[in-house]
């Protein structure tokens, strides 16, 4: 079933105008939980209340405060948030287009998918664009209220819009360099250098996965039918040796796997 | 606000396996929330805190009386418990498992969550050195698994100038198709339009990431109306370190999950100098001598710093009076985020 379009924009790129519908494509997995009062498990209701009085605040009155300095806050109301805002905008400004590997992969934030809105040609024919390229676009935008920095891929033929974090969101350890000089022995190289070989292959992410969240779908199931499961445990794994002869017994036994 | 080349603090202690070898590892978060560090508070600024009430008889319901429950059908719920759930844990184990190398460009940065920084622990660094040399002449990326507070996490661990981090991934079920979401096959393929696209993108081709340009536009123009107010002695209030309860930002600011506790605040760059005997480029310690603030200042927003400065004065004379009204002793509030 297809989702629904959470923006509409355009796509300026080679001097034309492309529009775009923007998707999220990411799908919530998780179990949700509510709270319930213990007592009748019924749902609870949160309410901010005065925290000196305990008097309830209602919704529309409560403020967001910003601290300036050491405890001195400045209360914003509505007006001065919208006052904050930038000007909406339906343009997505593509500033630079950059080789996929100098984007940090700290940056990505959330992806969306770019679904056509017209001119379908022009999409598709961008999407092969950057897929040959090898290069991704630096985009710019507002949405919702917000101002969006993106990098613009293509995801398996589709243009695919991964926001990027902020500066201030990022812990960069830029050109920091273990120090080289220390000496590491060619023997345990080599082995490992053949141990990462023997378990080289494809990126398969459908075979990962959650587990737990799996476990607890289960549970769930269970107890709604008024049933009791066992529970899983822990494994022990295999005593630690020297450096060189774990490597050596590793490589062993991955050669061992990738023959059966 | 913490400096941005350094302070974090490591939440998570592991081992990575990679094979029969292990390699004892502290987890550091690479991303943070931007927070504003906004406060909730009641219409003439005094603190907020959270409450939760029955729907029933309306009224207050403490921690201790609240627990988790899901919905089976409409108002019918199971509920479960804090030791149920944690029995479900996949793997009471601390290792992260290392089973796969696959081609650098082969993991799309649509699965990246969360960035991550391996530091060496424990008292060799001999075989994570191992590792991340082997990795980087490979040009490979490594794939782990992990159990990380009664959670399951797939990692890609890239090792760059010796350093091992890592991205947490979603799980495939979690990103949609192009399929799912509605975006139309590709019918033809115009051969003139992919040139003129390829032109364009070479027009317009760079070599640097512009991470000096990446801010958030709305904390700063937040800010400044701030500051403005500052300046008028508008809404401005004291309060005391823990009072009212912090504003979560409504865009997507991360989850609670694996952005590590507050509180210890160490420096991860030291903990690399000490284990791996890690430096900065001279050149790159000259130009991040400078705030990242102080980097992307432009002649507007130095104009607003000089407005922020000129508003100290102002403000600091007008603070006693309000704070005199404002002052309150509350009780530390409960937390009770992560219910």
């Amino acid at each position: 079933m297809a989702a629904r379009a959470i923006w509409k924009g355009e796509l300026q790129v080679g001097g034309r105008c492309l529009p775009v519908k923007f998707y999220s494509a990411v799908e919530a997995r998780g179990v949700h939980f509510r709270l319930l009062h213990a007592k009748d498990q019924e749902p609870v209701a949160q309410q901010m209340v005065d925290a000196e009085t305990g008097k309830a605040v209602p919704r529309e009155e409560v403020r967001k405060g910003l601290e300036m300095e050491d405890g001195v806050f400045v209360v914003l109301n509505p007006a001065d948030l919208a006052q904050a805002e930038p000007p909406a905008s339906r343009t997505v400004a593509l500033s630079s287009f950059l080789p996929a590997s100098v984007v940090p992969p700290a940056w990505f934030g959330r992806p969306y998918y770019l679904g056509p809105d017209g001119d379908e040609p022009a999409y598709f024919a961008l999407a092969q664009a950057l897929q040959d390229s090898g290069r991704v676009g630096i985009a710019h935008w507002v949405m919702r209220k917000r101002t969006y920095d993106g990098a613009l891929i293509s995801h398996k033929g589709a243009l695919m819009m991964i926001a990027l974090r902020r500066q201030e969101e990022i812990l960069a350890l830029d050109n920091v360099s273990a120090d080289a000089s220390a000496a590491l022995d060619p023997k345990e190289v080599k082995l490992a250098q053949q141990l990462v070989a023997a378990l080289e292959g494809p990126f398969e992410p459908e075979s990962y996965h959650d587990e737990y969240r799996e476990r607890v779908a289960k549970l769930l199931a269970a107890k709604a039918e008024g049933k009791t499961i066992p529970l899983a445990r822990a494994k022990a794994k295999p005593a630690a040796r020297s450096l060189s002869e774990a490597l050596q017994s590793s490589l062993k036994a991955a050669k061992e796997n990738r023959v059966a | 606000m913490p400096d941005n080349a350094t302070s974090t603090s490591s939440f998570w202690s592991g081992t990575i396996s990679f094979g029969l070898v292990s390699i004892p590892v502290d987890l550091y978060p690479a991303n943070r929330t931007a927070a504003l560090g906004m406060r909730m508070l009641g219409p003439d600024g005094q603190a907020l805190k959270r409450q939760y009430i029955c729907s029933t008889e309306g009224k207050t319901v403490g921690q201790d009386d609240l627990v988790r429950g899901y919905e089976v059908s409409e108002d019918e719920f199971v509920t479960v418990s804090d030791e149920e759930l944690e029995s479900l844990a996949p793997d009471k184990s601390r290792d992260i498992d290392l089973n796969r190398f696959v081609p650098r460009d082969s993991v799309s940065p649509a699965y990246f969550e969360r960035g991550h920084y391996l530091a060496p622990s424990g008292s060799s660094s001999k075989a994570y050195r191992l590792l991340a040399d082997t990795m980087e002449r490979a040009d490979k990326v490594g794939i782990g698994t992990f159990v990380m507070r009664s959670k399951a996490y797939v990692m890609a661990i890239f090792a760059e100038r010796g350093i091992l981090h890592g991205q947490t991934l979603r799980f495939f079920d979690e990103l949609r198709s192009a399929k799912d979401v509605g975006v139309p096959r590709q019918k033809t393929m115009d051969a003139k339009l992919v040139a003129e696209m390829k032109k364009a993108i070479e027009r317009d081709a760079a070599e640097k990431f512009p991470a000096d340009s990446l801010h958030d536009e709305r904390a700063v123009a937040i800010r400044s109306v701030a500051e403005m107010k500052l300046r008028k002695n508008q809404d401005v209030v004291q309060l005391s370190g823990s009072e009212g309860e912090e504003a979560a930002e409504d865009d997507e600011g991360p989850s609670e999950d694996l952005m590590g506790p507050k509180g210890k605040v160490i420096d991860l760059m030291e903990v690399l100098r000490q284990r791996l005997g890690a430096s900065q480029d001279a050149v790159h310690k000259k130009s991040s001598g400078a705030s990242p603030q102080k980097k992307r200042v432009s002649a507007v927003k130095a104009a607003l710093v000089q407005v922020a400065k000129s508003a100290r004065t102002p403000s600091k004379q007008a603070v006693p009076a309000v704070k005199a009204k404002a002052t309150r002793k509350v009780a530390k509030r409960t937390a009770m985020k992560r219910a």
